[in-house]
């Protein structure tokens, strides 16, 4: 198979699982796309030095992380925080889940949000996140750990209100696990 | 049961997921693009190293290796100053003798590590934005040119030679290793030791400075790995020594030279493997439970104390393993989730840093950081002392007599004669890294 097929291949099978981790790193889905396209493309331009093709997924994942961790320290300069959240659109799906955990994960500093969507969505070990965020297992466990008693604070009130009767006891209960 | 009730939150998140546009195809053709311009921007890059190189001075001269946790025990000796960074690009330099915090050294960007000289007169700290290695004077407080590898490549962990003529620094995208020469501080040329992608991570040298030794693992994480001797006089990567059962997270090495120590994980469990320099062969894994990430060697070399992670967070502590029968010891117990180690250069007493308290607050306030001094002559642990909350890493003033430990927000120095707390010195952004050094 010549590169550029190989390469097609690799970024149809890759870009739906790179936009949605990359919808919960930012939260907007046309960012999401744009992090993910922008992935794919430094990705391809490195192709040829990939070898191990099978090395491919984590070499897009930690381009994908880089590049929003970048992307947010860039945008931090310009924009103005305000006290208020701006309005959403109606979502037809569970909106009120997606509206809660998305605000909940905003609240997080960048490195701690891709911690958190790397370990808890895309199943990654704490040492598989320390490969990709390129630091110490250490370091990932003390995000994550904070992280989640942040999570624990803002979604268990959250669910509380929202979520229908029995769910407010599994809330509690499965986010106030320690962090291991 | 935590992480699953997470996952299914997160997954809710990205049910509204809309249709996709041709990613796959545009990424093709833009890649294209940015293929053709790195090509001729690495040109450029080539013919300003060469000119560099033409008009470079002297190298620096030092001995030991202090800033070098990878290398063993700091040799040297002296007046020390402890640097402590925050991923926000302060950086702070404290005397050990005063413990007063200098002025705030403000650097670019999102900083991660660093690594000192062994003269103690220049710390490079590598991070993004600008994705560079920023050398910074001890002497003048200086904060020098950004030395860069290209703008898609995240400088990550830097290993300064015992000589201190070069720094080593990896590269989380591209593979490859970057010789820094500290003399001129321009890269020499890089070292292709395995694909792109294969994460480099963790960098080991002998004592000698002869001989690094770097991880490249594969993907899945869970292995094999190869650990590449790399010839410092020639940068030339040797055979690759395959570690079949487990992809390794990190190095360390004997100070006697003989022996580098690969610790990594094949799924549930870690391991660790003694590879001898002297033949670059691996020997039989020992499977050391949930230990593994931050270690500490003793100065005879006979012991490694690793932070043990525990099955449950109750079993967390430090789990001492026998080099010279390549057996782990008795778990010894430490009450919370130990984050660092570090011995003395007498090697009579190990330090584990942890945070207790179960669940950690949002807002760092108070003492709630515990450091555990552990007798290595019996491996019991003593009584705690309270440092500042979320301690992250530990140090040893050269003289041995003052132990550094680093919180969120806060360096705490405490006496090794008596371990009672000093006035803890509070810094601005978060901790990432900390390393003691030589007063230049």
């Amino acid at each position: 198979m010549i590169p550029a097929e190989e390469f097609i291949e690799f970024a149809t099978v890759t870009s739906p699982r790179l936009r949605r981790t990359a919808f919960l790193l930012c939260g907007d889905w046309h960012t999401a796309e744009d992090l993910a396209q922008t992935t794919l493309v430094k990705v391809f331009a490195s192709w040829r030095r990939i070898n191990r093709k099978e090395a491919a997924d984590t070499y897009a994942t930690r381009t994908l992380v880089n590049t929003y961790l970048a992307d947010r320290r860039r945008k931090r300069v310009g924009e103005v925080l305000t006290a208020t959240l701006p309005e959403r659109a109606i979502q037809p799906q569970t909106p009120e889940i997606r509206v809660v955990v998305l605000d909940a994960l905003a609240t997080l500093p960048s490195r701690a949000r891709a911690v958190v969507v790397l370990r808890y969505w895309s199943d990654l070990s704490v040492d598989q996140v320390a490969a990709v965020l390129g630091c110490s297992a250490g370091n990932v466990k003390s995000q994550s750990s904070r992280a989640l008693d942040k999570l624990r604070i803002l979604l268990g009130d959250a669910a509380a209100e929202i979520g229908p009767v029995g769910q407010q006891d599994e809330m509690n209960e499965t986010m106030g696990a320690s962090d291991g | 049961m935590d992480e699953i009730r997470l996952r299914e939150l997160l997954d809710r998140a990205v049910a509204s997921e809309p249709p996709m546009g041709p990613i796959a195809a545009n990424s093709l053709r833009a890649g294209m693009k940015l293929r053709r311009r790195r090509r001729t921007q690495g040109t450029v890059a080539c013919l300003a190293a060469a000119a560099a190189a033409l008009i470079g001075t002297a190298a620096v001269a030092g001995t030991g290796t202090a800033g070098n946790p990878a290398a063993g025990p700091a040799k040297v000796t002296g007046p020390s100053t402890v640097y402590v960074l925050s991923g926000e690009g302060n950086l702070y330099a404290i005397p050990n003798a005063t413990k007063v915090r200098g002025k705030k050294i403000l650097l670019p960007g999102g900083r991660q590590f660093m690594a000192i000289t062994p003269n103690g007169k220049t710390i490079y700290v590598s991070g993004d934005e600008p994705n560079a290695v920023i050398p910074v004077s001890t002497v003048t407080d200086k904060v020098g040119k950004p030395i860069e590898f290209g703008a898609h490549y995240v400088p990550t962990q830097i290993l300064i030679t015992p000589n201190g003529r070069t720094a080593y620094v990896t590269d989380i995208q591209g593979g490859e290793i970057y010789p820094i020469a500290t003399a001129t501080n321009t890269v020499e040329k890089p070292i292709r030791t395995g694909p792109a992608g294969g994460g480099y991570y963790q960098m080991a040298i002998t004592p000698d400075g002869k001989t690094l030794y770097a991880v490249s693992s594969s993907t899945p994480v869970k292995g094999p790995s190869d650990v590449i001797p790399i010839a410092t006089a020639t940068n030339k990567p040797g055979k690759p020594i395959k570690i079949q059962s487990m992809a390794v997270y990190g190095l360390i090495m004997n100070p006697d030279g003989a022996t580098v120590y690969a610790i990594g994980g094949s799924g549930a469990e870690n391991e660790i493997v003694p590879i001898s320099t002297a033949t670059n062969t691996a020997g039989q894994p020992s499977n050391v439970g949930q230990a593994g990430g931050a270690m500490a060697i003793a100065p005879d070399g006979q012991t490694l104390y690793l932070v043990d992670y525990g099955a449950r967070p109750e079993q967390t502590g430090v789990l001492p393993f026998s080099t010279v029968t390549n057996t782990p010891g008795k778990p010894i117990k430490v009450t919370g989730m130990v984050y660092a180690i570090a011995i003395t250069p007498n090697g009579n007493t190990a330090y584990a840093v942890s945070e207790p308290r179960q669940k950690p607050a949002v807002n760092c306030t108070g003492q709630t950081g515990e450091v555990t001094p552990i007798s290595t002559a019996t491996n019991l642990p003593g009584r705690p002392i309270r440092v500042a909350c979320d301690p992250y890493a530990v140090a040893v003033s050269l003289d041995g007599r003052t132990i550094w430990v680093g919180s969120r927000n806060w360096v705490t120095p405490i006496s090794a004669a008596t371990h009672t707390a000093g006035e803890p010195i509070k810094f601005r952004g978060s901790l990432v890294a900390m390393a003691v050094a030589v007063t230049p």
